[in-house]
């Protein structure tokens, strides 16, 4: 396998692919095109009112080789291009991972009900952020805030000990101890993070915020912390496509076409953590994003990795995108926090899915 | 592909499951294990798809079976388990490429050629109209014949069967095992089957290989091995192998004397 194949398309092309391919290219097309609208509705429609044709002036303004006056005044530049496009991008980002994650952990553990935090990411991040917010440690390390860093750090820790005790367990070939350990590290970092919660409940407004999760922002700092682990875990999941197809033969059935189950396994759960935790650390624990939407776009009728993960990911993004939009606007000036809107909007929305659709699953 | 087996042994914990089976398998031929349920021979086939490590040797044409690449030994065997797992909603065309894994570097996608060796296999097994159906809208022959398909993706020497017949009626049964032996003589596949069906396995096999308590017992032709005296001992029931002028054999069950069985429940 050292050559590439040559990209080529001819008439003699051997008729083996299914025809629904070409229906999965047409998905794709189309998420790309419902995450733009989303994020452009995300960008136009805010507490302040500023009409969409002026912001598109403002864009144009700025182009090279213009000279026109921007219709927008100083202020209003600044919530749209500081306030607004950092936050549509936070949420794309962070759902986007989220329905990934959710997508590549549904496949490689071969259970539906597998979302992004079966592993005890929540746990690890919201003990992680239980003590930066109880005992106000404040420092900035590099460009990270104490509790973006202590987040992550307690979720890749939790799901780095579900690992280790999912492992030592029995023969460790099955997937099934790894969700065991996950559920035995979650049920006590929880436990640890309620106790100390318990013992400063002046502060429990501030971690409850957290947990509820948020995508506000005060600018591209939460972007530009999140981007390089979001990119990382996103080229090495999407690279493993094929291989998910495989796993979900079975372990034994993938060791037979020659397939390193167990490596393949840690390359995508490392990928997962790493993506989720940066995902958590910048907003919260954001429920039902990664949990959901993988079965919508499964619902559409596509079943291979290699569309169902990508396409997950342009819908997590462009559902987060609106939930984000709705949590900001119902009750303006003030917020809802976005995962009752993810839950509240989702839930109905996919049972409706759920009855129209003819599952046989 | 020629295919030795030497002393080759599995031992799970402390219990020696099979025992030293030493057995030859000429290129294109078709062996048969057969035997009591957990005699061993499950166990022999996985082991012999690296599933599961043993003791003892295995050789392929003239390699070693532990010298060669998990990706080397794929290309070579294929192994159709007795319930394949079908992930739901898959396409079959989409199912019977993933045989071609063995082939496609880790990163990778298929190529023209994978799409050339699964156009031909899905063309061989009558599977064409099929390629775009999800697995799990297929009947139970159906779902046989795409798991051979499979299988047969990989381009191996060596097929490995456990059990390819056991949940399909009679028809579809002999649909499959002659769609195996069609295989069989057109590309010299060499196969290893496993099954409990004495009568099925005599009709197709052109050895039997008897596994009892996980040693082998008896080797030969369906003649030499499926006897009353040979199947009695090791089956611990009584049993009538008959034979008809066309060269079939059959075995029956012997119900055991009436005096034994309790009156009552009559």
């Amino acid at each position: 396998m050292t050559t590439l194949p040559a990209i080529e398309v001819s008439a003699s092309e051997p008729a083996a692919l299914p025809r629904a391919h070409a229906r999965d290219a047409l998905w794709l097309g189309l998420g790309v095109v419902v995450l733009f609208a989303s994020m452009l509705a995300g960008l136009f429609v805010g507490a302040v009112d500023i009409p969409p044709q002026d912001i598109v002036g403002d864009l144009v303004s700025r182009m090279p080789l213009v000279s026109m006056h921007s219709p927008l005044s100083h202020v209003d530049q600044a919530i749209v291009w500081q306030l607004r496009l950092p936050r549509v991008v936070l949420g794309a980002l962070v759902g986007g991972m989220l329905a990934l994650c959710g997508a590549a952990y549904q496949g490689i553990f071969r259970n539906p009900l597998a979302d992004p935090y079966l592993l005890g990411v929540a746990s690890g991040a919201g003990l992680g952020a239980t003590i930066a917010i109880v005992f106000a440690i404040n420092f900035t390390f590099l460009d990270f805030q104490a509790l973006p860093l202590l987040a992550f750090i307690g979720a890749v820790l939790a799901v780095g000990l579900a690992y280790v005790v999912g492992r030592s367990v029995g023969a460790g070939r099955s997937s099934t101890t790894l969700v065991l350990g996950g559920v035995a590290v979650a049920a006590f970092l929880t436990a640890m993070q309620t106790f100390i919660q318990q013992r400063h409940t002046e502060q429990l407004q501030l971690v409850y915020n957290w947990i509820l999760g948020s995508v506000a922002t005060a600018g591209w700092g939460q972007v530009t912390t999140m981007l390089p682990y979001a990119l990382l875990a996103l080229v090495v999941i999407l690279l493993h496509g094929r291989l998910l197809d495989v796993m979900g033969l079975g372990d034994d059935a993938a060791r037979t076409l020659g397939v390193r189950t167990n490596r393949v396994r840690l390359a995508v759960i490392g990928a997962v953590t790493i993506g989720t935790a940066a995902a958590v650390a910048v907003s919260g624990l954001i429920g039902f994003v990664g949990l959901i939407i993988p079965h919508v776009v499964r619902l559409l009728g596509v079943r291979t990795h290699r569309t169902l993960l990508p396409l997950s990911m342009l819908l997590g993004a462009s559902f987060l995108v609106l939930c984000d939009l709705i949590a900001r606007t119902v009750v303006s000036p003030s917020e809802l926090p976005i995962g009752v809107v993810t839950a509240v909007i989702g839930a109905p929305c996919f049972a409706l899915v759920l009855r129209t659709s003819r599952v046989e699953a | 592909m020629h295919v030795r087996l030497e002393r080759v042994g599995v031992t799970r914990g402390d219990r020696v499951v099979v025992h030293d089976v030493s057995l030859q398998i000429p290129t294109g031929a078709w062996v048969c294990l057969i035997g009591p349920n957990g005699a061993g021979k499950t166990t022999l086939l996985h082991a012999l798809a690296a599933l599961i490590p043993y003791s003892g040797h295995v050789a392929l044409g003239n390699q070693e079976l532990s010298h060669m690449s998990r990706r080397a030994r794929a290309q070579q065997i294929a192994l159709v388990q007795q319930d394949a797992r079908l992930p739901s909603g898959m396409r079959v065309a989409d199912y019977v490429m993933l045989g071609r894994t063995p082939y496609i570097s880790y990163f990778g996608r298929e190529g023209r050629e994978d799409r050339s060796v699964v156009a031909d296999v899905l063309d061989e097994l009558d599977l064409l109209g099929l390629r775009d159906r999800p697995l799990d809208q297929l009947s139970g022959g159906e779902r046989q014949r795409v798991v051979v398909a499979r299988a047969i993706a990989q381009s191996p020497a060596l097929l490995l069967l456990d059990e390819p017949t056991t949940a399909l009626d009679l028809g579809r049964q002999l649909q499959v095992l002659e769609l195996i032996r069609g295989l069989q003589h057109a590309s010299n596949l060499t196969i290893l089957s496993a099954t409990h069906d004495l009568t099925l396995a005599a009709a197709y096999a052109d050895h039997l290989a008897l596994i009892s308590c996980g040693a082998l017992v008896a080797q030969g032709t369906p003649r030499d091995v499926l006897t009353t005296a040979t199947l009695g001992e090791h089956y611990g029931v009584a049993l009538r192998v008959i034979h008809d002028d066309d060269g079939g054999l059959a075995v029956i069950p012997v119900r055991p004397p009436a005096a034994e069985t309790d009156p009552r429940t009559n």
